[in-house]
């Protein structure tokens, strides 16, 4: 198949999502693929706090002031996805003091508003903080769901037209006489090769960047750096936790759904795919997560995750040079001599608006188009009334049933009873996106993500996949062994205590009742020949 | 010995077996309560302090606390239900009808001085029609009727063994307004074996109140009881109860609900009737000397008889009598459960869960029924035309004390 388009968008995440949706709404045709599905990158693996600046307003004022704007702005037009939690800056015993003073100075500084909480204060909004806490500061920090940040922008960016591609791998750039002159992606799901027209491709592929830029004969030198992330059973805090004191590892508590992640650490690594979380990690997030909220030391932990950090070498040319050093700019043409080729590398989930703005600034004008940005005023798709996520909403979706005199009660079928989720819900994912992956539907509505990991759930979403008569036979057992295997990774790092016994329990009903490990994986050969 | 348990992160305990949803009595009957693992441990990850509850669905939960029993990993899941209830019950306020059921023990002091009218007028017409229509109270379910001389003025008036060897006795309001016979019964089968019953000054134990969301009205009867109970308790006494609910009420929920640590220092003393009797069979000093009933009687184990964790001692102590047949029921939560039953969009499902006692029962012929909870009891009438009996009754029987004695009070007498 033969596409065509204005610009292609490499990386369906949260920075390749938003300059989707930006350059739609400046009218230019545009082509997004993604070759897992959205948010499978770092986005879907970050800690998921919006930042309110105060973590870099010390080192990095000019950062500093970029979350706290985009902060007030993501408030307002991608309310849904975010809870409004507010966050706590707390200092230990034997943190540097001094440095309190200075951050609440830089704070004031960088327009981040503060407020000195007596430690009773505090422990009336977070029960669970340490009673040793020194000196405990406010600061507008929220939770974000990646996930549903992603999605509404690429929803949104469909609505105004663009065209999106998931599951499709960008696998080859054609280069001209220094000019982007199209592209080759290959459908996973389909095993097809596309060729698409286009004159400028913007590579928003986080840790792939280098790869892609390869592809086209250009270069983005990368450093990747691992961070591991911990994820409680329920939440042991209710607003966002900070160390106060330099930036460390493990230092930030981020609630999140009904859980707490604790995160992250930085380790170099070479591949941006296969990565492991290490037990050393794992000890020294909870003695951090301990430190400051005691429960934490016994809590459930029932994930271990990590995301990569492409961290740019210095540049020089005189791209990006105007823009923040906290996400670079690359324009291909003026750097290696490959004109129309971009990359976006960097930055933060927080500042993903405004690094697509900026990123859509130099497209639209070397296009000609004198459309300004408009995504700071104009809300997502679904957050239009700027009402905040919250937590008990989710009851909302499963529960009919009221007092009164009509006991008509009617209570929705749940498929994942950790994180609530309806059949309904998961029948509209399917036939919205007509899914069979499993991954797809777990990012688009929790299933599998609560406290049992999808050792329950996983066999009724099967069980509905085959109702809908979606998943040939032959397909059914490689479906359910690999979604549970993704799970069983991020396991792994934190048997003990209930989880373990949990995954005792789960591993009973894989290898006890169904004997899943003694079924001979069909492979895609089987598949395709009855395709 | 007892399940009660100290758990502060019951959602981190909870494997998700589900096996506390395999034994819940209401799920089996009804698709309008979610089973104790959601509204439970589930529930309890998406609870925030403050805000106003959602989960209606905890409302059907009947408070049998089989889930605590048999869940393997401890979790206190009914404490996480009836929590659940409180703070929905503090949002959305406590409907009139269920004050009123959870009153009873106020207008049972009105109601005994009045007996005859009172049970008159629960059977009137306007009555039952006001009760359905506007207080959606159950209109086909059999209310307790009140006796005429409650178990307290018997007490003033009739009871005067005394003996160095003493142990206090909490009756509970339903015994004194209610059943006033099972209250003489258990007197008479102590004086039998040298014990004189002391009475500590006590109301209801709250219970009911507590069941339908009432923490301050609770706390404040508990408070009332405990000075009474904690001087028995001071004095050395042991403290009995012969109705399991009073008992795990006073034993477990004051500390556990109620804000109350100091009843922690009844825990130990606490002894359902049956228990105490069995512990002095035990050490050597029950007197055994028991008259032949030849009786062949369904005993059906109460929920609160399992949840406070001391066996089954009603019938190791049945087992003495000479040719009496007593065979426990296979059956689990009667339905009645305290005023469930009594509220009209409960009491189907009340029934349901109840299908399987009224089965059970079909099995035996004779008039008795026994059970050591007066809902029980109550729900054992309204299922058969077995006359409900606390054990006691029996060993009254069987100690030839029954002669003096009318028949027993009924349970609950109109329909
Ligand atoms: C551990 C960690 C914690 C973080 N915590 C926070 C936080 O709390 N707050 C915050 O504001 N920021 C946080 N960040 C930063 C934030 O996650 C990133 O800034 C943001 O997610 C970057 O998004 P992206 O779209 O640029 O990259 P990615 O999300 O990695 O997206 C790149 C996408 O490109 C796709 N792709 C790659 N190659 C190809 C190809 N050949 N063809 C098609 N598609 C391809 C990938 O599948 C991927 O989906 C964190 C980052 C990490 C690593
Ligand atoms: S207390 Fe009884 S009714 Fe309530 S959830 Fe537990 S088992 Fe079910
Ligand atoms: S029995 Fe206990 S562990 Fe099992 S699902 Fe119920 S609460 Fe959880
Ligand atoms: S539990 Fe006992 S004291 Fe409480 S209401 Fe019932 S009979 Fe009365």
């Amino acid at each position: 198949m033969e596409l065509k388009t204005e610009v292609l968008v490499i990386g369906g995440g949260v920075t390749g999502a938003g300059v989707a949706r930006d350059l739609v709404m400046r009218g230019i045709d545009t082509i997004l693929v993604e070759k897992g599905d959205l948010a499978a990158g770092a986005t879907g693996r970050c800690h998921g706090l919006l930042h309110s600046g105060g973590r870099y307003v010390i080192k990095d004022q000019e950062s500093a002031v970029e979350c706290i704007k985009e902060n007030v702005i993501l408030k307002r037009i991608a309310s849904r996805t975010i809870e409004d939690t507010g966050g706590l800056f707390v200092s230990l015993p034997g943190d540097d003091e001094s440095y309190a003073d200075r951050f609440l100075a830089a704070c004031d500084a960088a327009g981040i508003q503060t407020q000195v909480l007596s430690l009773s204060q505090a422990l009336r909004l977070e029960p669970n903080l340490s009673r040793e806490a020194k000196t405990v500061v406010k600061v507008p920090d929220g939770a974000v769901d990646p996930f549903a940040l992603t999605i509404d922008n690429a929803r949104d960016a469909a609505r105004r037209g663009c065209r999106i591609l998931r599951h499709t791998k960008l696998v080859g750039i054609d280069v001209e006489k220094g000019r982007v002159t199209g592209a080759e992606v290959h459908d996973r799901v389909t095993d097809e090769r596309h060729h698409i027209r286009t004159k400028r491709i913007i590579n928003a592929t986080g840790a792939w960047a280098g790869h892609v830029a390869g592809l086209a004969g250009a270069n983005v030198p990368l450093t990747l750096s691992k961070g591991s992330l911990l994820i409680f059973n329920r939440r042991i805090n209710n607003t966002v936790i900070n160390r106060l004191r330099p930036p460390g590892d493990g230092d930030i508590i981020v609630p999140n759904e009904p859980t707490s992640i604790i995160g992250t650490t930085s380790i170099t690594v070479s591949d941006p795919e296969n990565f492991t979380v290490t037990k050393k990690e794992v000890d020294l997030m909870m003695k951090e997560a301990g430190l400051v909220l005691p429960p934490s030391a016994e809590a459930r932990v029932i994930r271990a995750y990590a995301g990569i950090r492409p961290l740019v070498a210095a540049q020089d040319a005189d791209s990006g040079r105007d823009i923040s050093r906290s996400f670079s700019i690359l324009d291909h043409g003026k750097q290696d001599g490959v004109r129309g080729f971009y990359s976006i590398v960097g930055g933060k989930l927080t500042t993903y608006r405004l690094m697509a703005e900026k990123m859509v600034d130099v497209v639209a004008e070397e296009m000609g188009v004198h459309i300004p940005c408009s995504t700071a005023s104009e809300p997502l798709f679904g957050s239009e009334d700027g009402e905040h996520y919250r937590l008990e909403d989710r009851f909302t979706s499963i529960e009919t049933v009221e007092e009164g005199e009509e006991q008509e009660g009617k209570v929705e079928e749940i498929v994942c009873e950790c994180e609530l989720v309806t059949k309904d819900e998961v029948l509209k994912v399917i036939n919205e996106m007509k899914t069979s992956n499993l991954n797809d539907i777990r990012q688009r509505t929790r299933v599998g993500m609560g406290s049992c990991q999808g050792g329950f759930c996983t066999y009724r979403l099967l069980g509905i996949l085959h109702e809908l008569d979606m998943v040939p036979q032959y397909e059914a057992n490689e479906i359910l062994t690999s979604f549970m295997e993704e799970r069983w990774r991020g396991i792994r790092p934190v048997l003990w205590g209930d989880q373990l016994r949990e995954e005792q329990l789960v591993e009973g009903i894989y290898l006890g009742i169904f004997a899943l490990d003694k079924i001979q994986p069909l492979g895609k050969k089987a598949s395709k020949s009855k395709k | 010995m007892t399940v009660k348990t100290d758990i502060r992160y019951p959602t981190d305990q909870c494997i998700k077996c589900t096996i506390c949803v395999e034994h819940c009595p209401v799920v089996k009957v009804t698709e309008k309560f979610l089973g104790p693992k959601q509204v439970g441990p589930d529930f309890q990850r998406f609870r925030s302090e403050g805000d106003e509850p959602h989960d209606a669905s905890v409302e059907y939960c009947t408070g049998c606390r089989i889930c605590d029993i048999v869940c393997p990993s401890g979790v206190n899941i009914s404490e996480l239900n009836t929590r659940a209830k409180i703070a929905l019950r503090a949002a959305r306020g406590i409907p009139v009808r269920d004050r009123l059921l959870s009153h009873a023990y106020m207008f049972g002091d009105l109601a005994s001085f009045a007996a005859p009218a009172a049970n008159a007028f629960l059977k009137l017409r306007p009555f039952r029609w006001m009760s359905d229509k506007i207080l959606h109270l159950e209109k086909d379910v059999k209310y307790p009727s009140y006796s005429k001389q409650p178990f307290e003025k018997w007490i003033r008036e009739s009871y005067h063994f005394e003996s160095d060897k003493k142990v206090a006795y909490f009756f509970g309001c339903f015994t004194n307004n209610n059943d006033p016979s099972l209250g003489r019964a258990v007197v008479r089968v102590l004086e039998r074996n040298g014990y004189q019953a002391v009475f500590p000054k006590q109301d209801c134990c709250g219970l009911p109140l507590l069941g339908n969301g009432d923490v301050r009205g609770a706390r404040k009867l508990a408070k009332k009881n405990l000075e009474g109970l904690l001087r028995a308790a001071d004095d050395g006494l042991d403290i009995i109860y012969s109705s399991t609910s009073c008992g795990m009420m006073i034993r477990d929920d004051y500390e556990t609900y109620l804000d109350l640590p100091e009843a922690a220092a009844l825990f130990d003393r606490m002894k359902e009737v049956s228990e105490f009797l069995w512990g002095l069979y035990e050490a050597g000093e029950l007197d055994t000397d028991f008259e032949p009933v030849d009786l062949s009687i369904p005993y059906h184990v109460p929920c609160h008889l399992r949840s406070l964790g001391i066996g089954l001692p009603a019938l190791d102590l049945l087992g003495l009598i000479p040719e009496l047949h007593v065979e426990e029921l296979e059956t689990y939560c009667c339905g009645l459960a305290g005023t469930y039953g009594f509220k009209s969009e409960k009491y189907d499902i009340s029934l349901a869960i109840g299908r399987e006692l009224e089965r059970e029962l079909g099995r035996f012929d004779g008039p008795y029924a026994l059970s050591d909870c007066e809902a029980c009891r109550m729900q054992i009438e309204n299922l058969s035309s077995k006359k409900g009996l606390h054990p006691i009754f029996i060993l009254q029987r069987a100690y030839g004390l029954d002669a003096a004695e009318e028949e027993p009070d009924t349970a609950s007498e109109q329909r």
